[in-house]
């Protein structure tokens, strides 16, 4: 009898434990987007006052120093130059990638900062508002005008 | 007897007295006539002193600027002399095209600059001998021994390697032009910043161009500044950072073909609004660039040909802010570039 009760248990201990890691896991993973569709919604919901273009993740490197980081996709609009406008989606191959993805984002934001300061200082406000979000192995900066657009846009992206 | 004595006595005092009156009337006459040319000289001296005045406050450049001008030009008097006017490049070069676009007022002011400033710079590889021999390289560079070649038309590959130099407008095209050059460009710079601005990304973060530009590393180098540093210093001090960078960057880059871009026009819009920036000022100063680049055995390169329309101001439909191209019209800025090459 007691040897069936210890039984009991440790299936119930192992029940839970499968439990216990499978809900971790899930909780853990985040959900697959695709970097185009959140480019093109952040392109398409926002309105910018220069015209933004597509550049490809090789191109991005004038702007951007990922040499470090293992890139897998990205969907990245720039300004002609008028404007500190700017979007970029990253999806990395890693979460050591997405670390240095995030701060090749924020170095970008700093040096824009720097250059428009004595060219366009109205620039700075959307600067300092810059949306830099990190979800998974995605990481996502929107530069406008309505930072609390591109914050909602981004968050139903992962929903 | 007695009385003609007392009588020619009484006409010489009558001599006298009208001797001295118009001694007197003489002297007052001469005393109004100096005043007079007094009050003239002070008037046109007065006069040139506000034209002056006027003239630096629609430049937006002070008596300080216009002094640092005076002793650049003294300095490029001074070095003409020890150098002698037969080691100008200028005056074996000059086309009579350039002839005839120095004969014009404006071009005749940016030419004297401009050779004033190249002079200025030989002057002062006469006296360091490091600098005297970044000069040798520059007059055996290979690019220049058979100046000026004709444009031919060239495919993409011409720019791999390239080297493009500039602002913001050049930053525009380096990304959305879809060229595989070399881009170091910065929102923002200007030319007299060169060796501190930050501009090249690196492992270490932005870095300036020559902190990273590497020897015989491109075969083209285009330049394209001279709108940000439209309210900066004068004419005279902008050709000679100009000069300082060409200089440099023959010493680094011995073969590489030197192109000397123009300024893009912005639209009438802009040019109305900003005086500094006007289409005006940017015609006169690509003028001063062409010169320029004759003096300097670079090529002058202009897009306005294909994106001003027949007043000279940039077509407002190709601009979101009157200044930058969009990037879809960055096609007719490489297909020009691809038009204007140099094969060597």
């Amino acid at each position: 009898m007691k040897d069936k009760n210890k039984c009991g248990k440790k299936i119930i201990v192992g029940l839970l434990s499968v439990i216990a890691i499978s809900a971790v896991g899930c909780a853990g993973k985040t959900k697959e987007i695709t970097v185009t569709e959140l480019g093109e919604s952040l392109l398409s919901n926002i309105t910018y006052e220069d015209e933004l273009a597509a550049i490809d993740l090789e191109t991005a490197g004038m702007i951007y120093y990922l040499e470090n980081a293992e890139i897998t996709n990205a969907c990245i609009y720039e300004s002609s130059g008028a404007t500190a406008e700017e979007i970029a989606v990253f999806e990395c191959a890693a979460s050591t990638d997405v670390n240095e993805t995030e701060a090749a984002v924020r170095t970008r934001i700093e040096e824009q900062k720097e250059s428009f300061e004595n060219y366009v200082p109205e620039e700075l406000v959307k600067l300092n508002n810059a949306v830099v979000i990190k979800n998974g192995n995605y990481v996502i900066l929107s530069v406008s005008s309505d930072p609390d657009a591109a914050r909602k846009i981004i968050e139903e992206a992962f929903k | 007897m007695e009385e003609n004595y007392d009588s020619r006595q009484d006409e010489k005092k009558v001599h006298d007295i009208d001797f001295d009156r118009e001694k007197e009337i003489r002297k007052h006459k001469q005393i109004r006539m100096i005043m007079i040319i007094m009050t003239f000289i002070c008037t046109v001296l007065v006069a040139a002193f506000a034209g002056v005045f006027l003239a630096l406050l629609e430049r937006g450049k002070s008596f300080g600027d216009l002094a640092e001008s005076i002793g650049y030009l003294y300095q490029a008097e001074v070095a003409r002399q020890d150098v002698g006017e037969t080691e100008m490049p200028m005056d074996s070069e000059q086309s009579p095209e350039q002839g005839n676009a120095i004969s014009e007022d404006k071009a005749a002011v940016s030419s004297d600059s401009v050779s004033a400033v190249s002079s200025n710079a030989d002057g002062e590889v006469s006296e360091n001998t490091a600098e005297k021999e970044e000069s040798d390289i520059t007059s055996d560079n290979s690019a220049e021994s058979d100046y000026p070649k004709e444009f031919q038309l060239v495919d993409e590959s011409y720019f791999d390697d390239a080297l493009f130099i500039g602002d913001s407008r050049l930053e525009g095209f380096g990304l959305h032009s879809g060229l595989h050059a070399t881009f170091y460009t910065a929102t923002g710079f200007q030319l007299h910043m060169i060796d501190t601005y930050k501009v090249v990304k690196t492992e270490d973060g932005k870095k300036p161009i020559f902190d990273v530009l590497e020897p015989e590393a491109f075969k083209k180098v285009y330049i394209k500044v001279g709108l940000n540093e439209m309210g900066w210093g004068t004419d005279a001090m902008f050709l000679q950072k100009y000069t300082e960078l060409i200089t440099k960057i023959r010493a680094l880059e011995p073969d590489a073909i030197i192109y000397v871009h123009g300024l893009i026009h912005v639209t009438a819009a802009k040019s109305e609004t900003d005086p500094i920036h006007s289409n005006e000022v940017i015609d006169a100063r690509n003028e001063m660039l062409k010169n320029f680049a004759q003096v300097e055995q670079a090529y002058y390169i202009d897009i306005n040909e294909v994106v001003s329309d027949e007043n000279g101001a940039l077509y407002s439909d190709m601009t979101a802010d009157g200044i930058h191209l969009k990037a879809e019209y960055m096609e007719l800025w490489k297909n020009y570039l691809m038009a204007h090459a140099i094969v060597q």
